[in-house]
């Protein structure tokens, strides 16, 4: 049993410096880099001393046992380093008030990152208007492999896994990845228990637009028997029907997924290992307002106030054909060994199975899906962090250096559009940071190689020559049932960045980086008319990587009564490989006729593109029962080839909330509530020779919460309820697909309730 | 280096595992739609095909021009899939399935329930009707006079929204008067041929 010390005194190289707090703690701040002894003494308990070398920061546990005890330390360990990134964190209370959101509504609260929605009422993110497959997202550390792609696919991620949500906002290729040229999102499950015992929390949630819920719970116990042993089970189960906005139901975007995980984890002296396995499993309606239509009919119907035939549609549970069904299992194996005198070992090895079938309106005779894609990944990845260089006093080095390999396999089968491959990869990257007293100074750099053949079906090969984008001996022997077109791809990142702190609460970093991202198999083989958009697309077999140069200037203040964090950023891509209409020589679109009609002809193209623009936000707490909080975030694009904007780019945007706090009422404690009102501005800069509509109005959402914590049976709840759109507003999103067919959701209330268990205080 | 290899053979394995995932239904794609004139006062049969044999995207389809001699005409739509092997007949479910479907028949070069243009050459008019006593399309009567236009097939597959048909008596109307894109359901397939009445 383990239980906080309050009042304890402690010294630092003899000096009394603080006290110990309710919950045990306390902390040091100013000490010079060095070696310390830390004393830490209450009259009743062994008085405890510990020598520490302190580099930039250090966290240390002390157990003191009453008298006539052994005293032990438990923890010894460094946090990890300061991200040269501009980032943030969603966990514990802020995280806990987004439960019962999609993935991706929960990232939007944070400065930076807005939502792509699909037609199914689900979003993926978007970061400072990178999104899909130049934003990285990375369960439990294991790069997430899916079909990215298209707009209309989203995560298959259940938010309900994360305990920490991080997002990383810009060019991240050094330790994540060659792809994230726009940044990461970083989402980690809950450290399993290091202390026998058990903890869980479980979550109980409706909805009123829509009519649904999800329920979601996870178990953590570790063995009092076997030492070192811990385990944990997570599942979550959600079931909406279509929401409505405030004149019609958004008929058939009802949304079924549930999500099961188990985790078991060993430590023994300096060893850690852990096997982890989870599965995703989700059936999503789209709506019957998307019509996927011949260009005349498809301009004729943006028009039109409301869909045809909308009043007949009803929000109902029934998820009917057009419909996506998404599966995704991720198994993690990880061991990690801390060697003296030398520093940490980690072997991860992941699978990932992807399994995504698309059903089309389709005549009785059919049954099956029309589009079915299967997508198998391997991936390995060996990493050592050296324990930290003591240069001088003043100065120290840390790093960290891996290897990381991956194997990849896709299926596709279905109506024309992508072509079944097979990809080799390995990488090498290390990663230095020279710590000071102010000031910091981090270099990166990394290499992959990419290997991958598609294999396509003589009459998709031809198909692809006919359409003059690959010529006849372009991929050899082209004799055979099935022609293997392979590529490799060699590329290169780098990344230097610095922070230097001003004053205690203040610093400054800089980042400056590169990366490469080699073009996925659709961005050169799409051949054939896209599910969710009205048009002919066509890749272009010979894309090279695109290549970024960002730079982004972050400044932060951490203070008692004012956190802040504000950045700016600029980021050119040369080649970003852009999916746009074609052009003919006269500067007018191509349009295809097909069977269904003439549609506009989309290439992928290199094009030189250049993204800027600032984000950030600040929390005031002018007296402790008020927070006022105010976020906005501004991107620019521009099509530097065409001299013009890029499409699908967010709109600016502003959010700002004031919280009022109240201790505790009757039996209620930490009551609390919030007014929200976000504004997003029309998308003024938009180009509508790649686009088919213009941008929709602003629009102003207002939002509110109220909650409070009571307790039930020895065990506190937490309860809350929210609302979104709170006036009803209609309107359509800028980077939502739906906005050519239909309007977003109207007003909703949501009621949450979460209780969170555990054996004792660890 | 040696782990890697390894872990590379195992997944060869498992991929060769997940290749069968399951039977997937033939992809519901209509490659030909061609239109039989038959002149109800004997004589020869003048057919026009749109014919995209690769599907959308490759090679461009073909499209025959309708050359028809002033008279009247039975009109027979066929569609098919030619990437089966045999060439699957489309039209055969599309009629089991007539109460779900419609044929609109509009364009430059024609005067009918969906199309009001006096003295276009061609005169259309439904000569089929599905359970519902509703037209369907699939034949229909044509009247030729001296003229030229265009001539735009669509097939429209109507399904039920919420058990609420969408395939009613005033469809063809609501073409003529606002277009196809102010009816429910989604067009299958919308092909368009030059007609020359000399």
């Amino acid at each position: 049993m383990h239980e906080p010390i309050p009042g304890a005194m402690v010294r630092v190289n003899g000096r009394p410096v603080a006290e110990t707090d309710a919950a045990g703690r306390f902390a040091l701040r100013g000490q010079c880099p060095g070696t310390l002894t830390v004393e830490v003494e209450r009259a009743d308990y062994v008085p405890r001393s510990q020598t520490l070398v302190l580099g930039r920061a250090a966290s240390l546990e002390l157990e003191l046992t009453a008298y006539d005890s052994e005293v032990i330390v438990i923890k010894d360990k460094a946090p990890p380093p300061t991200e040269m990134r501009s980032t943030t964190v969603l966990s514990g209370e802020a995280l806990e008030r987004t439960r019962g959101r999609g993935f991706s509504e929960t990232l939007a609260e944070v400065p930076g990152v807005s939502q792509l929605r699909s037609s199914s009422g689900m979003a993926k993110p978007i970061v400072r208007g990178q999104y899909g497959r130049r934003l990285l997202i990375l369960v439990d550390g294991v790069r997430h492999r899916a079909q990215e792609w298209g707009l209309d696919h989203v995560p298959e991620i259940d938010p309900f896994v994360a305990d920490k949500l991080t997002v990383v906002r810009g060019a991240s290729g050094v330790r994540y990845g060659p792809d994230a040229i726009g940044g990461a999102v970083l989402v980690d499950p809950p450290e399993l228990l290091r202390q026998p015992g058990y903890a869980g929390e479980a979550h109980l949630i409706g909805t009123s637009n829509g009519r649904g819920g999800s329920v979601a719970g996870r178990l953590q116990m570790a063995s009092e028997r076997w030492p070192g042993l811990a385990w944990q089970v997570e599942g979550s189960v959600k079931r909406f029907a279509a929401p409505s906005t405030p004149d019609y139901a958004l008929d058939n975007t009802g949304v079924g997924d549930w999500n099961v995980g188990a985790t078991a984890g060993y430590r023994k002296g300096n060893g850690e290992y852990k096997l982890s396995y989870t599965h995703y499993q989700a059936k999503l309606g789209i709506c019957l307002c998307l019509r996927v239509e011949s260009a005349d009919e498809f301009f004729a119907q943006l028009d039109q106030e409301r869909p045809t035939g909308s009043e007949l549609y009803t929000s109902d549970f029934e998820i009917e054909r057009p419909s996506q069904e998404v599966a995704h299992d991720l198994a993690v194996a990880r061991g990690s060994r801390t060697v003296d005198k030398l520093g940490t070992f980690t072997a991860t090895y992941a699978f990932q199975y992807d399994h995504r079938r698309e059903y089309e309106i389709v005549r009785a005779a059919v049954a099956g899906p029309q589009f079915n894609f299967r997508l198998a990944t391997h991936e390995v990845d060996l990493a050592f962090e050296h324990n930290p260089i003591h240069l001088s006093d003043h100065l120290h080095l840390r790093g960290s250096a891996g290897i990381v390999g991956m194997g990849q396999f896709h299926r596709y089968a279905g109506l024309p559009l992508v072509p079944d491959h097979r990809a080799v990869a390995a990488g090498v990257y290390a990663i230095e940071r020279l710590v000071g007293h102010d000031s910091e100074l981090e270099a990166g750099v990394r290499y992959d190689v990419l290997a991958r053949t598609a294999s396509l079906a003589r009459i998709d090969f031809l198909r692809l020559v006919r359409s003059e984008q690959l010529a006849m001996d372009a991929c050899g022997d082209s004799s055979g049932e099935t022609v293997e077109c392979g590529s490799t791809f060699h590329t290169l990142s780098a990344s230097i960045g610095a922070l230097h702190r001003l004053t205690d609460a203040w610093s400054i970093k800089l980042d400056l980086s590169t990366a490469s991202r080699p073009p996925n198999p659709d961005e050169q083989f799409l051949n054939g008319t896209a599910p969710t958009f009205p048009v002919l697309g066509l890749g272009k077999p010979d894309l090279g990587p695109e290549t970024t140069y960002s730079a982004s200037l972050t400044t932060s203040y951490l203070g008692d009564r004012i956190a802040a964090e504000a950045s700016a950023y600029a980021n050119l891509i040369d080649d970003y490989i852009y999916f746009a209409p074609a052009i003919d020589e006269l500067g007018q679109p191509i349009f295809d006729v097909t069977i269904q009609g003439a549609f506009p002809r989309f290439i992928t193209r290199p094009v030189d593109a250049l993204f800027y623009g600032v984000d950030g936000g600040v929390a005031v707490t002018p007296v402790p029962w008020l927070e006022l909080g105010a976020q906005l975030s501004i991107v620019r694009a521009r099509n530097r080839t065409d001299d013009a904007y890029l499409v699908f780019v967010p709109a600016d945007r502003a959010r700002g909330s004031a919280t009022y706090k109240q201790a505790s009422l009757g039996g209620l404690a930490n009551g609390f509530v919030t007014v929200t009102g976000e504004y997003v501005a029309k998308q003024r800069r938009s180009d509508l020779a790649a686009d088919f509509a213009a941008p929709p109005p602003g629009y102003f959402l207002l939002g509110a919460a109220i909650g409070a914590e009571t307790r039930v049976g020895g065990e506190t709840v937490k309860l809350a309820l929210q609302g979104t759109n709170l006036l009803n507003v209609r309107y359509r999103d800028y980077t939502s697909l739906l906005r050519y067919f239909a309007d977003q959701p109207g007003w909703q209330l949501m009621l949450r309730a979460s209780v969170h268990f555990s054996s004792g205080t660890p | 280096m040696r782990c890697f290899t390894l872990v590379l053979g195992t997944c060869s394995l498992l991929a060769a595992c997940g290749g069968d995932g399951g039977p997937i239904d033939p992809p519901e794609l209509i490659t030909t739609v061609t239109l039989t004139f038959t002149p109800t006062g004997g004589g020869t049969a003048v057919t026009a095909a749109f014919d995209d044999p690769d599907g959308p995207g490759g090679a461009a389809p073909v499209i025959d021009p309708i050359n028809l001699p002033a008279a009247s005409y039975m009109l027979g739509v066929r569609f098919e899939n030619g990437l089966e092997t045999p060439p699957e007949d489309i039209t055969i479910e599309v009629a089991d399935e007539a109460d779900q479907h419609q044929l609109f028949f509009i364009g430059t070069a024609v005067n009918g329930p969906a199309s009001d243009r006096a003295g276009a050459p061609l005169t259309h008019a439904y000569a089929d009707r599905d359970a519902n006593d509703l037209p369907v399309g699939l034949q229909n009567t044509i009247t030729a006079t001296a003229g030229t236009g265009q001539l735009v097939v669509t097939l429209r597959h109507l399904p039920p929204v919420n058990g609420n048909p969408v395939k009613t008596a005033e469809l063809a109307g609501t073409v003529k008067t606002s277009g196809l894109a102010a009816i429910g359901g989604e067009s299958d397939a919308m092909v368009s041929f030059d007609v020359t009445v000399p």
